[in-house]
């Protein structure tokens, strides 16, 4: 009996909340859609590309990088290089490089890459010259025997044009 | 004594019912999670946004070699230069630097009028001397043999020099205005 009255007075309660209007009720809709507004605003479209980015470059100021271009970040990693590519993937490659397959790795991503690059512009009708340049973000602490084998590798695979990231000092960023 | 309407009356019973009933709790709870939400979203942004880069480019020489497909002769890429024996090079050693034609280093690599040397003050390389030397050097080339700049230059860095200051030498050498373009090569030590 005391059931009985509890839902009616929860019944009454309720029609008399919905029978004037309430301003409140579109927010808990609002709330998932500004979430996810808010989580796909922000990541998916433009999380940063260097995340996953363990090399610390020189700090100079440069030419502007092309919006379109392959990049490749070298940085030192135990006994071996770490190469972090702009779609995730990392190899890793002896310091001291010995024979050939050593660099296998790296020859045949970049390898890939360049068919890529080459369907594409054939697709398209169109090359970018941009396209097939390739930015290398080398840690500062690396020598130049490390990076060697790296120009020989690109110019094995057909790249002629390439260049070496740098990050704009803060006093450069702000003038 | 003035009587308020019914209907007013009914007004100010409805007024007074709502404000009695605690939605107002609502608009405080969903401003505050759209504020959380906002602080959030500049949270976010830092992971999402990356710093100002730049870059220093070099080349690689490709060597031209004549197509028999037709359709691949309606694209030609424009001609920077040659590389002969008269084309510039810049040995960047450990204590000095020694520039010259290639010729210099390859034929006549055992003269030591051909080269010119600027030797680093404590271990610092003397970049502004080096392109003071190289201008002066361009000039008397074109004047006493007719050989013109040809707007590149090969660098030749040793093996265990670190990256960032190979990369400073170029971004000065490319800055100076005398090469639009870079050559980095190895092997001569």
């Amino acid at each position: 009996m005391q059931n009985k009255k509890y839902w009616h007075g929860l019944l009454v309660r309720t029609k008399d909340r919905l029978s004037y209007e309430d301003h409140w009720f579109p927010f808990p809709f609002l709330l998932p859609l500004m979430l996810f507004l808010c989580i796909y605003g922000q990541f998916l479209p433009d999380l940063n590309p260097r995340r996953k980015n363990l090399s610390h470059v020189l700090h100079l100021k440069g030419d502007l990088q092309p919006k379109k271009a392959l990049w490749l970040a070298i940085s030192p990693y135990k006994n071996s290089l770490l190469i972090n590519t702009s779609d995730q993937q990392d190899l890793l490659i002896p310091q001291k490089i010995t024979k050939p397959s050593d660099l296998a790795p790296l020859k045949s991503y970049l390898t890939a890459k360049m068919q890529q690059i080459a369907l594409s512009a054939t697709l398209e009708k169109e090359a970018d010259p941009g396209a097939s340049l390739i930015i290398l973000a080398v840690d500062k602490t690396l020598k130049y025997y490390h990076l060697r084998p790296f120009l020989y590798i690109l110019a094995e695979v057909g790249i002629s044009e390439y260049a070496f990231e740098t990050l704009v000092p803060e006093e450069e960023e702000n003038s | 004594m003035m009587t308020i309407s019914p209907m007013l009356q009914s007004k100010i019973l409805k007024t007074k019912k709502r404000l009695s009933n605690n939605t107002w709790q609502h608009y405080c709870v969903f401003l505050g999670f759209f504020s959380a939400l906002l602080v959030a979203s500049f949270c976010l942004r830092i992971s999402a946004m990356t710093a100002k880069y730049e870059m220093v480019t070099a080349s690689i020489p490709i060597m031209s070699v004549p197509l028999k497909f037709p359709a691949a002769l309606r694209q030609v890429g424009e001609k920077f230069g040659q590389i002969d024996q008269n084309s510039p090079v810049i040995v960047f050693g450990i204590h000095d630097f020694v520039f010259g034609h290639l010729k210099n280093f390859t034929k006549d690599l055992a003269s030591d009028t051909n080269k010119h040397r600027i030797s680093h003050e404590d271990g610092t390389p003397q970049a502004a001397n080096l392109v003071a030397d190289l201008k002066k050097w361009h000039e008397d080339q074109q004047k006493l043999f007719k050989i013109k700049n040809p707007g590149f230059v090969i660098l030749l860095p040793q093996d265990s020099l670190p990256v960032a200051i190979i990369l400073q030498v170029i971004q000065f050498l490319k800055g100076s205005g005398l090469y639009s373009k870079i050559i980095l090569g190895s092997d001569i030590f």
